[in-house]
Order: C-alpha cells, then structure tokens, then sequence
C-alpha cells in the first residue's frame, strides 16, 4: 500500500488555494472565491501556504510573468489552473484536485532546488520584480531578486544588502526597497506598490497596475455589492475575519440577486458599534481624509446603493504619496479604504 | 507575618505522566481546533483539522535564498517544547507533572521563550514580511508582558507561595477570580497575546501575508502552528489553577473540572477572535502601560493589603 498516495488523497480534500486576480476580471475572481467558500477550501495567504495556484482571468506579459515567479515558490504538491470564465470555474478546481491526488504526478513534478531558491526569495517581494518598470526589466531574468535596488552595501547570496538612509528620528536606519502585490491576500488586483522601508515605515512609495491598459474595466451588476467586496477585503486586512466573511456572503447574496437589506443592517451595525475598530482605524491620514471616514463613506454607500461613493478615484492616482510615513500595519488599511480601481492608478507611474 | 507558610510535601504525578502529557495537550488542542473549525463556519469541521496536518506532513519544505534555516528550525521547534514544559507544571486534576517551588516562574519563563521563538522564525527565512511579523511580536512582547507578569504574580501573592498546588489550596475557600477580577481579565487578554492568538494576531496576520510564517510550508508550518496551539491550550489551561480554583468543585473528580473550567477559557479565547479586529501594538501598547499596568498594580496591592489583613 502506497502511504503518499493515500496521505495526497486525504489531503487534496482540501486544498489552500492562492488567488492571483487579473485587473477587470472580477467576475472570475468572483466566481472563484463563491466556489471556494461553498466547497470549504481555504484561500492561503501567499506561495508557501499554498497548494493550487488560481490565476482569476487573462493575465497580461507583467502579470503572467509574476504568476510563473510565483508558481517557483509555491512547494509540491501544487496544482495551477488558469480560470478564463466564470463557468469554467468548478471544473478548473476539480481539475486541480485530481492533480493534487495524483500521486505519479506529484512525484515527477518536484520543484527544482536551485530554481525554487531563486524564485523564493523575499517571498511576495521577489514576485513583483518582474513587474518592474521598462528600465529595470533587463534584471529580471537574475531570478526575482532585488532588481531596482540603489544598495552600495554589497550583496550576500546574490542578493543587496540594505542601504542606509535618515528615518523621521534623524538616525541613520538600513533602508529596504520592498515591492508590495500584487499577490497579498485582500489587495486591488494587478497593483504594485514599491515602498521604501526603514523598519516597518514607508519612506518612499510609487504605486503602478500591472498590464494597465490591458484590462478591460468590470461592469458590477450591483453597487452594493461592489461596496461590500472592497468592505471585505478592508475588514480581512483589518484582522476581523468573521465581519469579513459575512460581508463576502452578502456580496455574493447581491450578486446572485436576493435581497440583502436585513443582513446589511446588521453588519452595518456590527461594524459600527465596534468601537475597537473605531480606536484601530482613527486618526490614520489617507490624503485629505482618513481610513475611519472612508469605511464610513463606504457603509453610507452600501446603505444607499444609489449615492456614488466620494472617495477613492481622484486619491488613488496619489496613493504612493498616501503611504508615505505610514507604518505597514496602516498602510495596508489605507490601500484597502482607498481601494483604487485599476483604471485610476498608475497613469502617470508607467 | 509570623512563621513562614508550611512549605507541602512534594505532590508529583507519577514518572510516565512526562510522556502522557504532550499526548494528552496533543488530543485537547485537536477538539479545539474541531471547536475552532465548527465556530468559524468550516465545512466539515471534524475532519478539517486532520487533513490539515496531512496536507503539512506531505507538504514539500521550502527554502528561501541566504536563510538562516537552522536559526528559523530551531525558532520552529522552540514553539511546541516551551508550551510542554510549562504545561509541566499546570495541575491535572490535583497534581502536575512536576510540583516546582517555583511553579508560577518557570510557567511565565517558558512562555517568553516564544518571543525568541517567533521572532528567530521570522528571520530565519530573510524575507522582508516574515521579519516584520518576528518584530511584531517582540513588541506585543513588549505591551502584554509586564501587565500579565502583575496578573500572575497577583495570584502568587495572594496564595503566599508561587508553587501552584499551593495556590489551588489557598483557593478552597473563595476562587482568586472574585478578589482579583482585574489580574484575571488582564490574564486573559494576554493569554491570547502570548498565543499570538486572535485579536493578537498582527505577528502572523493576513496584512502581511502570514507574518513571522510568511515563508513556511510542509512540516514546518506544521510544528510551528502545532505550537502555536499548544501554547494557547496550556496558557488557557494555567488560568485554572491560577484564578479558577483548580480542580475543585461539586460532584465530578478534579480532573473532570480542571477539564470543564479549561474548556470554558479556551471557548471565551475562540469567541474573543470572533467578536474583535486584529489588535495592532502601536495602539494597544497605551493602552497596557497607561491603563492595564497601573491597574494591576493597584490590584496587586489591594490583595497584598488582605493579605497582610488576614494573618
């Protein structure tokens, strides 16, 4: 009898399924979580945790070249699908199952040693490098690693030490060129964001779209449930994940066309009545405004699905600018209460 | 003050106990992650767990460029073996594993092997989010430490020994949780952060994309996770001898309501991450030195004040 065998059975039961969302494509990402959170898969939060790889849509030369950089870190057994069509979703997922399970395969498709070093390094950081503006794209095939590093400190394994640079306090702290995306679990799809860190504080931010002009912008069938998806995705950042997920069912209650009315008031009145959500998100600036007053805007809009947000556009073309001596932690919650559309960032990044 | 308190007979379980220990932690951490699963809507919650671990036991290990890999296993494995051997001391049923004079200090230093732990994982894999989630938690460190120190600390002093089994018997009379709700609350709430467990779960958060365990796959997510759990069982488990009487209680043997008041802690924890967003620590760490610490103290001198009262 055939231990592996058995054990990648048992375990494709229940596959961690990373999703790589393609900007436009909403409609598949869409489908593809609904299908997830009928079937009780988990959605993992980046290469090492995952064990099929779903690339939501088409994607574009820069987004097709991060998904291969990160198919190099996910560990086997692994799975990849490319889902082009909402339909087509279920079986996509049956299919990589199967694949999973399939234990002649899984042992013939190890992942290479020195490859899977290359790829792995600084793990949702390495993937974004091959997204890299035009100037630096001659890097890229060096395997993911830093590429558009300005460090002097020398390299180890390959890689650049940090650099040194005054931080707010006037001391002199190691520097670190980080690219944040466009794989990170609730993150717009397709964008990248390049910080600069000193410890957990932003320095210096640039925000693109990968593929900008090759997405096609998605038509939601229903306004409140394109508040509650961005709703989501800000609750899952804000660590709330029961809120979260109440708000991707009412979503996905929107979009299948069933009335939502009740079940909104009462997450609405849940999130409102936290005041520990209130005390984490109070007195974060997000440009002329702040990360509390956008969730308030966005609940209003989720109320009255007739009255168009205010937020969001015009400040998402500055969203680097809004990252700027922000710690991690809030730039993350900014990101999400901004929650730029991809046909508004990056315009004038290229 | 008088005459010093009667220092007991040693009241060990028996030798083979040390290897009945990690087994049993081993099946209480399954029925809560089975709890875990159920609460948090999972299909299938019975089986959720198991093909988990499966999935991690078959699960390819990863290495990332220039790791510190011993540095990152070691932090690993520092996780489950710190979490057993406080458990070492905890009263199962009347007696633990191993009755230390110093019961309450050796639990309290094992449980900060995990900041070493968690911080050694994040940067053992040289990645950039997994260093961010190890500083993470050396700040939540930093912020839950002291307060939950007073709160312990408060429960020795009321029993006038830091042998736990001492301090189960100071307990026969009235459970330290009535005379000391303050230190039991704020032990509690850093029970959840020592776990890293939610609303304390920035060191390993979806924000940054696992944290400390950006980077980790196949056994060693396994035994670090595994470990994560352990420690909030027993950390869980310690409030019981602490504040909660230890085993007493009407009818069923005290092993039967160590269990009960153990699994009434661990269902407040789970239902604490339900109710709560993830607490950052550039916020919360006011609140634990400006309110949590004075508070403490004050109560930690109201006790000291009875006890002084009372002999």
């Amino acid at each position: 009898m055939d231990l592996t065998a058995l054990l990648l059975r048992i375990a494709a039961r229940r596959p961690h399924v990373l999703v790589v969302a393609v900007p436009g494509a909403t409609g598949v990402r869409l489908a593809l979580e609904a299908a997830l959170a009928r079937r009780g898969w988990p959605v993992a939060t980046g290469p090492a945790d995952a064990d099929v790889l779903a690339v939501a849509g088409s994607p574009g030369p820069e987004l097709a070249a991060v998904v291969s950089a990160v198919w190099e870190q996910v560990p086997a057994p692994r799975a990849r699908i490319e889902v082009r069509e909402p339909p087509e979703v279920d079986q996509r997922l049956d299919a990589a199952a199967a694949l999973l399970a399939d234990a002649g395969h899984q042992r013939t498709d190890v992942v290479p040693e020195a490859r899977r070093d290359a790829g792995a390094h600084a793990g949702h950081g390495g993937e974004a490098e091959h997204g890299a503006p035009p100037e630096h794209a001659g890097h890229v095939d060096h395997g993911g690693h830093h590429d558009h590093h300005h460090g002097h400190g020398g390299t180890v394994a390959g890689l650049p030490m940090a650099e040194l640079g005054p931080d707010r306090d006037g001391l002199t702290l190691d520097r670190l060129h980080v690219p944040l995306g466009p794989v990170l679990p609730d993150w717009p799809a397709g964008l990248v964001v390049r910080v600069t860190l000193q410890g957990d504080v932003i320095q210096e931010a640039s925000a693109d779209v990968l593929d900008a002009g090759h997405a096609v912008p998605f038509e939601w069938p229903s306004s409140a449930a394109r508040e509650l998806d961005g709703l989501a995705r800000f609750l899952g950042v804000a660590g709330w994940p029961s809120a979260a997920g109440q708000a991707r069912r009412l979503r996905d209650a929107a979009l299948s066309g069933d009335r939502i009315e009740t079940g909104a008031a009462v997450l609405l009145r849940r999130i409102r009545r936290s005041r520990t959500l209130r005390w984490l998100i109070r007195g974060i600036p997000a440009g002329p405004t702040d990360v509390a007053a956008l969730l308030e805007e966005r609940l209003a809009a989720i109320e009255a699905p007739l009255r168009e947000p205010q937020h969001g556009h015009h400040a998402a073309e500055r969203l680097g600018e809004l990252l700027v001596g922000a710690e991690l932690a809030a730039a993350r919650l900014i990101v999400a209460a901004v929650d730029p559309d991809a046909r508004h960032v990056g315009a004038g990044h290229g | 003050m008088g005459e010093m308190p009667v220092v007991p007979e040693p009241a060990a379980l028996p030798w083979w106990w040390a290897l009945l220990l990690p087994v049993l932690l081993g099946f209480v951490t399954w029925l809560v992650l089975v709890g875990d699963a159920a609460l948090s809507g999972g299909r299938a919650a019975f089986a959720a767990p198991g093909r988990e671990a499966v999935r991690l036991v078959v699960g390819q290990r990863r290495r990332t460029v220039a790791a510190d890999t011993v540095l990152g296993r070691i932090g690993g494995g520092t996780l489950p073996v710190a979490a057993l051997l406080a458990a070492a001391v905890l009263p199962l049923g009347e007696r633990p594993v191993a009755d230390l004079s110093v019961g309450v200090v050796w639990f309290n230093a094992m449980e900060v092997l995990a900041w070493a732990a968690v911080w050694m994982v994040g940067w053992g894999s040289n990645s950039a989010l997994g260093l961010v989630g190890g500083y993470r938690f050396v700040a939540q460190g930093l912020a839950y430490e002291l307060p939950h120190m007073f709160a312990i600390i408060t429960a020795a002093l009321g029993a006038e020994s830091l042998r736990l089994t001492t301090i189960v018997d100071a307990q026969r009379d009235l459970w330290f949780v009535v005379i000391m709700p303050v230190a039991f609350a704020v032990y509690l709430v850093s029970a959840a952060a020592m776990a890293f467990w939610g609303p304390f779960d920035a060191p390993v958060a979806r924000d940054v994309a696992g944290g400390a365990a950006v980077e980790l796959s196949g056994v060693d997510r396994l035994v670090f996770a595994g470990g994560r759990w352990l420690l909030l069982v027993v950390a869980a488990a310690m409030a019981v001898p602490l504040f909660l009487g230890g085993g007493a209680g009407p009818l069923l043997p005290a092993w039967a309501w160590v269990a009960v008041k153990t699994a009434a802690v661990l269902a407040l924890l789970l239902w604490l991450r339900h109710r709560f967003p993830t607490v950052r620590m550039d916020r919360y760490v006011e609140l634990a030195w400006v309110v949590l610490i004075p508070l403490t103290i004050a109560q930690a001198l109201a006790v000291a004040l009875v006890v002084l009262g009372g002999a």
